[in-house]
């Protein structure tokens, strides 16, 4: 049986299509460009300053001058292109990478999401979500439908501190896929064929439209 | 006159109370002998203000020098957007011993690009209706809301070069990049660790990432400390 991050991770490597400029952050976004069909070139942004194509090895003796976000030896790059940090924001902030993935401690029925403090713990890390979510034309939220303790992670009005007021476009689960935007809330619109509609509306803690050409996912391996 | 210099003589100019700019984005372009350099002012130095990515965070490789650095308790205030992997500074922050600003890394590296570019501030939206706004001005530029955010500098930058020549002139490849350009630019007196230091004109013109102007010093780096 695949785990959720695993089937989460399939569909949106199914969704990313031929040619797109994508900026992958931690957690279950990360996990993703291994599931891509070999006959897509993706180009993946990262935060530091590079775009690239192909696929990451972990870093090596000598490869400290290529090295990414995540410490990882970034990949070849026949049709790359490195830059400093702040050209690299330009290009995230302006609205030049088409496409982030992110993880997500809560996302709203406003189309807010939360991804970078839990309320009373002092903040680790904000890194380049803000950024990414204020520029990028589209934002896809990547995350369990729950927490560890079972509360829904979608959610009416977010409890946590926010990361961008109005940003996200879509979220993915292990349910299913939702569109949200700030005047419609939260729309069902694709489900893992191992969850009715009535299952997945009792994980989330907001109205959900249920789209009228609701499909059924196949992510090309069994889920169970 | 050449700008080559040691290790010792550059880091003599960081006084206490100075703020401090150290380039890096993990172990990718951080100047590992001018962080090492710094930490054997424990004692020497104090109430410095750090401004760094991630605080030569170590992330298993010690000769980041990122936790002895922040263990000599010289920092007494970071400005960082990652701290995740520095324990030592989590725990400082925790225990009160040192302040921290957190910033979004794209306004980070914005506030320090417009710090050495002579502007003084920019608008951002990055961050507006989230706890990064607070106490913050807000500007309504045709009907969308942004953030005004006011420059970096630093009296002592420390970054990193590939290469240098003798006047100043220092190449970086790829990642390395990072943070060092924005930085050497912001900096009051600015000293780079490179990698190798070769003849004028060696290095193509156009290939040159850190124009000399921005240089006051360069050192050369002990291959040793950049075996990963």
């Amino acid at each position: 049986m695949i785990s959720n991050r695993e089937r989460i991770a399939r569909k949106v490597a199914l969704d990313i299509q031929d040619g797109e400029f994508v900026n992958f952050g931690f957690g279950i976004p990360y996990s993703i460009p291994p599931y891509f069909d070999k006959s897509k070139k993706i180009f993946f942004q990262n935060e530091p300053g590079v775009v690239c194509f192909g696929t990451h090895t972990p870093a090596e003796n000598g490869y400290y001058e290529m090295l990414d976000a995540a410490n990882r030896y970034v990949c070849e790059l026949a049709r790359g292109a490195f830059m400093d940090t702040p050209t690299s924001f330009a290009m995230i902030r302006g609205g030049h990478i088409g496409k982030t993935v992110l993880g997500a401690l809560q996302v709203d029925s406003h189309a807010n999401i939360a991804n970078w403090k839990t309320p009373g713990m002092p903040a680790t890390a904000i890194g380049g979500a803000m950024d990414l979510c204020a520029g990028c034309p589209q934002v896809l939220v990547t995350m369990e439908s729950t927490t560890k303790t079972g509360a829904p992670k979608m959610v009416e009005t977010c409890s946590y501190p926010l990361t961008a007021v109005g940003r996200v476009t879509m979220v993915y689960t292990e349910l299913g896929v939702f569109t949200v935007n700030p005047k419609d809330g939260f729309t069902l619109i694709e489900r893992f064929p191992d969850y009715s509609v009535d299952q997945i509306l009792a994980k989330v803690d907001a109205p959900v439209a249920i789209s009228p050409d609701l499909k059924i996912i196949d992510i090309g391996v069994p889920l169970d | 006159m050449s700008k080559i210099t040691t290790f010792e003589k550059a880091i003599d100019h960081i006084q206490s109370g100075m703020t401090v700019m150290l380039g890096g984005f993990f172990l990718s372009g951080s100047p590992f002998g001018l962080v090492k350099e710094l930490t054997r002012r424990k004692g020497k130095l104090e109430n410095l203000t750090l401004i760094s990515n991630d605080m030569a965070s170590e992330m298993g490789y010690p000769q980041a020098y990122g936790n002895a650095l922040i263990d000599t308790g010289m920092i007494k205030k970071c400005i960082c957007t990652v701290m995740t992997h520095n324990k030592v500074a989590l725990k400082r922050v925790a225990d009160g011993l040192m302040e921290s600003e957190m910033l979004p890394m794209g306004t980070f590296a914005e506030r320090i690009r417009i710090g050495g570019a002579g502007i003084g501030g920019f608008l951002t939206p990055t961050g507006v209706g989230t706890p990064i706004a607070e106490g913050k001005p807000i500007i309504n530029v045709d009907g969308v809301d942004y953030i005004l955010e006011k420059p970096l500098k630093a009296d002592v930058s420390l970054v990193y070069g590939s290469m240098a020549d003798e006047n100043g002139n220092v190449y970086i490849t790829g990642t390395a990049r990072n943070f060092n350009i924005a930085m050497a630019t912001a900096g009051k007196f600015t000293v780079a660790e490179v990698l190798k230091i070769v003849k004028p004109g060696e290095i193509d013109p156009s290939m040159v990432t850190i124009p000399a102007p921005f240089i006051d010093a360069i050192v050369l780096a002990n291959e040793e400390d950049y075996k990963l």
